[in-house]
């Protein structure tokens, strides 16, 4: 453990900058994960209170509080916030924070390029919220960008294709930072399969990543010039075709999701194990899965169009590539459930988050399932279903993964412990709430309530009316999570050196808190080999 | 003893296979705009 004794021993005089300085010129791994973190939460506070001006909108028919446009710019701008200014930043925090940690590696490949990745977000947003001010309102066309709707847009079009412009940027560098990180700067003797599975899945979703935001890019690009240079890529006036978007978005949009979920998957393979105390069931078949599920993201996009017409072939082949990624899916709850199967289980908060992933996510996926079926999708497409069906996987699935990794690594981070009584609280309001505000979801779609809407008919209303009840719980529930780590982090008990007692990896190998450089001399063999996976 | 870490040799790599990638990521941009061309001109 000299490595361990060498990286205390440097937790005195870690020469951190001060002031306003340590954060614009940071290049630490450590303090831009904490920026991602913070700037994550605050894009969650404000998609979250656009959740909540949509839901009291919806809360009864007829319209109460908001014009109709207003409210097609909040569903469009919470989908955008919440996507790529909460989730994805949050995932690059924690991997910007556990990435070198667990690979022994002093710290990102390119801090500097890491720095950048990071201040582009600031501006991206800033300049997307403007549009909230502008002339025309913000954009009202759904997170889509479908055109010829996107494409009627006042003032705000090219803020907002800016701003996308610039969030794929970032997020384009962020991945490139991961992928040469964890293939150049692992500790001698952790080979790719003794990684742990948050690194994994993180290098497959930084693939993901640099394969399809460039995409994106495209996409939107071709849209300022249909709008500004006098283009007809998506005009049918001008010999173009909008369906011909739809296909590029969603080549981009279905791998998407992915980049939102198999972080989360990651953080559950750390969590669940250590609160099993049992080692992971099935490693390799973890990391295979992973590696199977972004591949058939591919091939497997225009699910979400099959409304819009196509021959019967596609119909079929995008049906079936579609229910395959349900078996590596399968693969990993199986897993999960495997490595629970007799272990000595305690619940503590980021294992109950797990729990709730693991059931919820499962739901998620199962209602994914019902609308791959293509003649089932002609009923359900457009309605509050799919609401119900990707809130279902990315809240309680991306989001509560995310809320656990952040429980699970607080106390190593800042090496205080936080209540565990307060985070309980507010595991089970978020859980009850969640459920409250999205399963009831799945009824009014069935029912034929659509989406995108701020009136509706009188018998979708008492639905509705539960919904927004649920919304309001989860949403007031999420202060309580703010409180739990400004309280820890102020005044938190001390944690130990190993908070959780089974908890396997280099990065718990590192002193608790860890220190501001860790992992400057390479953790030796024998530190590699206790803290991996070995097989 | 661990063997040393060729510095310089790996930080090569790093930036090589950052421009790599960098370099696929522009590929993927330019190509669909230039499959969106060619299929527009059909």
């Amino acid at each position: 453990m000299a490595n361990t004794t060498t990286a205390h021993a440097h937790d005195d005089h870690d020469h951190k900058p001060h002031g306003l300085k340590r954060w614009l010129y940071a290049t630490n791994h450590k303090d831009i994960g904490t920026m991602y973190l913070v700037f994550a939460c605050a894009m969650f506070f404000m998609g979250g209170a656009m959740a909540l001006v949509i839901r009291a909108e919806l809360f009864q028919p007829g319209l109460q509080f908001v014009d109709p446009g207003f409210f097609n710019s909040m569903t469009t701008m919470h989908a955008l916030l919440m996507i790529f200014g909460a989730v994805m930043p949050a995932w690059t925090g924690l991997a910007n924070w556990m990435v070198p940690m667990q690979i022994g590696a002093p710290d990102m490949a390119l801090p500097r390029l890491n720095n950048f990745s990071f201040w582009l977000l600031p501006f991206a947003f800033t300049l997307l919220l403007l549009t909230l001010f502008v002339p025309g309102g913000a954009p009202a066309g759904g997170w889509t960008l479908y055109p010829p709707l996107s494409l009627q847009a006042g003032d705000s079009f090219p803020l907002t294709i800016f701003a996308i412009h610039l969030m794929g940027i970032s997020s384009i560098l962020g991945a490139i930072n991961v992928v040469v990180t964890i293939m150049n700067m692992r500790a001698p003797g952790m080979g790719l399969l003794n990684m742990p599975l948050f690194c994994w899945t993180w290098l497959i979703t930084a693939y993901l990543l640099i394969a399809v935001m460039p995409v994106l890019a495209g996409a939107v690009t071709m849209l300022l010039t249909d709008h500004f240079a006098g283009t007809s890529f998506f005009s049918a006036a001008g010999g173009g075709d909008p369906v011909m978007f739809q296909h590029i978005f969603w080549f981009f949009g279905h791998p998407e999701v992915y980049i939102l979920i198999l972080p989360a998957f990651g953080v559950v393979s750390e969590i669940i194990p250590t609160f099993s105390r049992k080692p992971l069931f099935g490693y390799e078949s973890m990391v295979y899965a992973s590696a199977s599920i972004a591949f058939l993201s591919f091939i497997v996009w225009a699910h979400h169009m099959f409304t819009v017409g196509m021959p019967l072939a596609g119909q079929l082949f995008f049906m079936l590539s579609t229910m395959l990624i349900a078996v590596p899916t399968g693969v990993k709850v199986f897993n999960w459930c495997a490595t629970m199967w007799k272990g000595s289980i305690s619940f503590e908060t980021p294992m109950l988050f797990s729990l709730a992933f693991l059931f919820l996510f499962t739901i998620g996926g199962f209602s994914g399932l019902m609308l791959a079926i293509v003649p089932a999708d002609f009923q359900y497409h457009d309605s509050y279903f799919v609401v119900a069906h990707f809130h279902y996987v990315l809240v309680p699935g991306a989001v509560f993964a995310i809320m656990a990794g952040v429980y699970y690594w607080l106390p190593k981070w800042s090496g205080r412990m936080y209540n565990e009584k307060i985070g309980k609280l507010h595991f089970w309001l978020s859980t009850i709430g969640v459920n409250v505000l999205f399963f009831p979801q799945h009824f009014l779609g069935l029912a034929g309530m659509p989406r995108r809407i701020p009136d509706y008919s009188t018998q979708f209303a008492d639905w509705n009316m539960v919904s927004s009840i649920g919304a309001f719980i989860f949403g007031f529930s999420q202060l309580l999570f703010v409180y739990v780590i400004w309280s820890a982090v102020r005044s938190g008990e001390k944690a130990p050196q190993r908070p959780w007692e089974s908890a396997k990896g280099l990065d718990w190998e590192l002193p608790t808190p860890a220190p501001y450089h860790s992992w400057e001399t390479p953790p030796s063999r024998e530190v590699v080999a206790h803290g991996t996976v070995q097989h | 003893m661990e063997p040393k870490v060729d510095e310089v040799e790996r930080s090569r790599r790093v930036k090589r296979s950052a421009i790599v990638l960098g370099l696929v990521a522009f590929a993927f941009y330019l190509a669909f705009i230039l499959m969106s061309v060619l299929g527009f001109r059909q």
